[in-house]
């Protein structure tokens, strides 16, 4: 059962170069149909840390987060998640991971459009098995975090785009995962509601300790980042200092 | 799970209501069909039981020492409909009494069906009552092979009886006889249901695929936050139960409340009895457990995609084309239902036969299914080599990319004119069972036998006949001298004015004086089979229903696939696509398959069922006259017209406000 202390957006932990690498992806290839969108890749990630992927379109961060986040396998390579191999897993045990220990925010689509924004945020906990009532409970003091008092009742095709994204990061964090995936989070948002979004992601992730991997490819975005990665036609081309 | 799954499903707005709704609906329509199909033999086993004690399968060659009947049955008209004048006499105390009469009549008494009892209200009584004595009571309907049947019980003196050549019995038969359908004729009702239920099944499909493309989204996203491949395959099995419970017990309503319509539909010349068209308990449960189990099925089975991958939604392919080993299925369907008519032809009555030839019925229909997406790819290819603008060009594709989705829409209206095909075939070989006129047989004319006539009765029967107003002449066509096993048969051969009245003043008259007779009018000897005829009637309205089906599966399937393309239509009209562009588009990339597939399918609905009439008669029949044509034309154009009526409703929904993100 997952407890619930009160979410915060007050800094727990910072991250650590000295501890022990998190997740771990060491080279890594995937190949759809005459594609090959990465080919060889190593990525690590410590506790508490910020990574941000940056790279033009169509070049394999997005695939290289979906491998690491174990959505899609590795055609070669492995992914290793607190010393566990998550490309082994099946899928039912992913699943279960991502519910456990992932959080994800993406551009757009990933909210479902029939429940409503604190039934959305509470999904991961009711999919836990938690109770509607308690999964609303915990999901609830999320909402002043992020600046959405009062929407709690409100379908996503009746909030903003950024207040949809709000939403999405609450899902993302409201497990306390110990990484939370965001792909192009604020590619859909006007700079001022991205840069709104991606203070509460950094903040909150911060305040649970949690560590992010950020795909995207703006700079003013990645600047939220501890570090940065550039892919380029599958390969990654060299962590850039930030 | 279930409280997830149901809030889910009904709390998508109102496109997945619909969706739901019209998926209900379409199972309550199969249902209703399977629980009608799984009554038919028992409502046959009640009719054939309600009527087994007029045939006289208790007989005696003596003289019985208790008590016994003699009975003579009658099958006489009155205004074109059958009337069974049973006469019966006792013989002896303790005589058997039939079902649905509390005694025997005495000479000159009559039990009547309520039929008869109305009929005989409403006319004089030299055209019907005067053939049946003095009415003392009302036969019951345990005794009536139909509510409408017109059944008399008269009492008779044994010494007639006798001299008619009736046999005593000492009891009546409670076991029925042998169907009387042919057994063509239940080959035809088992493909009839198979052919029904097909359209419904697209239909199913089709309004499952209402609300897919939200669906889908919702459950990727669910799947993107860690929901296990089993707990989304729960969530999309609720959505489905709850769609086909609905729909299941709707069927159930549905059954109840069309009962009583469906039991007006005459077969073998007899409606029904509403409560006998039941099914058995068993089966009709494990139907109603079956159908959501298999909705169930097909829901879990859709999901594949999804289940695999949460970007299932997201990192669409464009999958291989279909190969030509799609048409297998179809090619070894019809060769097994021509080779199990080869081998069992002559077994038709025969359940494994019957079984064997239904499914391979269904495995054409299936195997048209299958092969649908191969035909609809070579169309878009030929379209391809020819483009002549924008729209051509992008239906081309959208017809060679997706081929399995473009033939979804259509697949309805494909099967249905393959079941249209085949039945009107059927319908003509049953129009070529007339019975042909004897040659001397004219408009007006009546003709009669006459049982235990001697001359001298003949000759006044004649004299009273010729002085009846509007009889023309009388004509002894054999003498009465003719004697049948011991009976003396007369003939005689009458010119009328060729009304119904005088035909049945003279059917009374002949009654009243020779009780065993026959007396025919031309019409009625020129008829073709009674039951080959409702067989076309059937056939109509069959058609006429599965083609609405049809035409509402495509209507909902194009609509769905506009709907889900609003986004890509709206950048169409952004990119300076005319709205005439788009709907050109839409009724191309429906009407170019739509041809060609039903073309297809009617020279194969046709060919079968040909090939199927051909084996069981061992002759060539004859090949649907003009009216199939013009029902198919009909079809396609009906199906186009659902595809017209959307085009408008396009510039409303390709508004550039549709290229909002979310």
């Amino acid at each position: 059962m997952i407890t619930a202390p009160a979410p915060t957006l007050e800094a727990v932990t910072v991250h650590q170069l000295d501890q022990p690498p998190l997740l771990v992806g060491a080279g890594l290839r995937k190949r759809f149909g005459q594609t090959e969108a990465l080919r060889g890749i190593d990525f690590s990630l410590t506790p508490g840390e910020i990574v941000a992927v940056m790279g033009p379109s169509g070049s394999g961060k997005s695939t290289l987060l979906h491998c690491l986040a174990g959505i899609v396998p590795p055609d070669e390579g492995t992914v290793t998640f607190e010393g566990r191999s998550v490309d082994r897993l099946g899928e039912g045990e992913r699943s279960r991971l991502r519910r456990a220990s992932f959080g994800f925010v993406f551009q757009f689509g990933q909210l479902v459009p029939e429940l409503l924004a604190i039934e959305n945020v509470a999904l991961p906990l009711l999919l836990n098995g938690m109770s509607r009532a308690r999964a609303e409970e915990v999901a609830a003091p999320w909402f002043p975090l992020m600046g959405l008092s009062g929407l709690e009742g409100r379908r996503p095709g009746e909030m903003s785009g950024g207040q949809a994204q709000r939403i999405a990061v609450a899902r993302a964090l409201v497990t306390r995962p110990a990484i939370v995936f965001a792909d192009e989070p604020t590619g859909s948002l006007d700079s001022l509601a991205g840069e709104g979004v991606m203070e509460l992601l950094t903040a909150a992730a911060r305040g649970q300790g949690a560590s992010v991997v950020l795909v995207t490819h703006e700079p003013r975005v990645a600047a939220y980042a501890h570090r940065e990665v550039i892919v380029r036609d599958g390969r990654l081309t060299g962590p850039v200092a930030s | 799970m279930t409280g997830l799954g149901l809030r889910l499903a009904l709390a998508g707005g109102r496109g997945a209501i619909i969706g739901i709704v019209l998926t209900a609906l379409a199972v309550a329509l199969g249902t209703s069909i399977l629980l009608f199909a799984l009554s038919f033999a028992p409502a046959l086993q009640d009719r054939q039981e309600r009527s087994a004690w007029r045939v006289p399968a208790v007989l005696l060659g003596e003289e019985p020492a208790g008590g016994a009947v003699l009975m003579r049955v009658v099958e006489d008209l009155y205004q074109g409909e059958a009337l069974v004048r049973v006469r019966m006499a006792s013989i002896g105390p303790d005589s058997p009494v039939p079902p649905g009469v509390p005694r025997l009549p005495a000479p000159g008494e009559a039990f009547v069906s309520p039929a008869l009892a109305d009929r005989m209200a409403d006319v004089p009584g030299d055209l019907l009552a005067d053939r049946i004595g003095n009415v003392v009571g009302t036969i019951q309907p345990e005794a009536l092979r139909s509510p409408q049947e017109l059944v008399a019980l008269i009492g008779a003196d044994p010494a007639e009886l006798r001299a008619d050549g009736a046999s005593p019995l000492t009891g009546f038969a409670t076991e029925p006889l042998d169907p009387t359908i042919p057994p063509i004729m239940v080959l035809l009702i088992v493909l009839a249901v198979v052919g029904a239920l097909a359209p419904v099944a697209v239909f199913v499909a089709t309004a499952t695929r209402l609300s897919a493309a939200r669906r889908e989204q919702r459950l990727a996203a669910l799947r993107l936050v860690g929901a296990t491949p089993r707990q989304v395959t729960g969530l999309a099995v609720v959505e489905a139960l709850l769609s086909t419970i609905t729909g299941a017990l709707i069927g159930v309503v549905l059954f109840v409340l069309l009962r009583p319509v469906v039991a007006l539909v005459p077969l073998d010349e007899a409606t029904w009895f509403p409560e006998a068209i039941s099914p058995p308990l068993v089966a009709a449960v494990a139907l109603l457990v079956a159908v959501p189990v298999v909705g169930a099925l097909a829901a879990a089975a859709a999901l594949r995609r999804i289940v695999v991958t949460p970007l299932g939604v997201q990192r669409r392919t464009t999958p291989p084309p279909p190969g030509k080993l799609r048409l297998l299925p179809l090619v070894v369907s019809v060769a097994v239902l021509l080779g199990a008519l080869a081998f069992g032809s002559s077994q038709l009555s025969d359940v494994l036969v019957l079984a064997v030839l239904g499914a391979a019925f269904a495995g054409i229909i299936g195997g048209i299914a299958l092969a649908g997406p191969w035909l609809t790819a070579i169309v878009g290819r030929a379209l391809h080599r020819a483009p002549r603008g924008a729209a051509t060009l992008l239906a081309s594709r959208r017809l060679t990319d997706d081929p399995r989705g473009s033939f979804g829409s259509i697949a309805g209206v494909v099967m249905a004119v393959f079941v249209a095909s085949a039945f009107f075939t059927f319908a003509g070989y049953a129009g070529a069972q007339s019975v042909p006129l004897p040659g001397e047989m004219r408009p007006g004319h009546i003709v009669a036998e006459l049982r235990t006539a001697t001359a001298s009765t003949q000759a006044e029967l004649i004299d009273r006949l010729g002085a009846m107003a509007g009889v023309r002449s009388v004509l002894p066509e054999s003498g009465a001298d003719v004697m049948v096993d011991g009976v003396g048969i007369g003939q005689l051969l009458l010119e009328t004015d060729g009304t119904s009245a005088v035909a049945e003043r003279v059917r009374t008259a002949i009654a009243v004086e020779f009780p065993s007779s026959w007396v025919r009018r031309t019409e009625e000897l020129a008829t073709a089979e009674p039951i080959y005829t409702e067989f076309g009637r059937v056939v109509n309205l069959g058609v006429m229903g599965t083609m609405l089906l049809a035409g509402c599966s495509l209507a909902v399937a194009v609509t769905t696939w506009v709907l889900e393309r609003r986004r890509q239509f709206a950048q169409l009209r952004s990119a300076g696509m005319p709205v005439s562009g788009l709907r050109k588009l839409v009724l191309l990339q429906a009407a170019a398959p739509l041809v060609c597939v039903a073309i297809f399918s009617a020279a194969l609905g046709i060919g079968v069922t040909q090939a199927i009439l051909i084996l069981i008669r061992a002759s060539a029949v004859p090949l649907p006259d003009a009216s199939l044509a013009l029902v198919l034309t009909a079809s396609v154009l009906g199906a186009l017209l659902m595809v017209g009526m959307m085009l408008p409703a396009i510039e409303r929904l390709t508004r550039p406000d549709g290229l909002r993100m979310e």
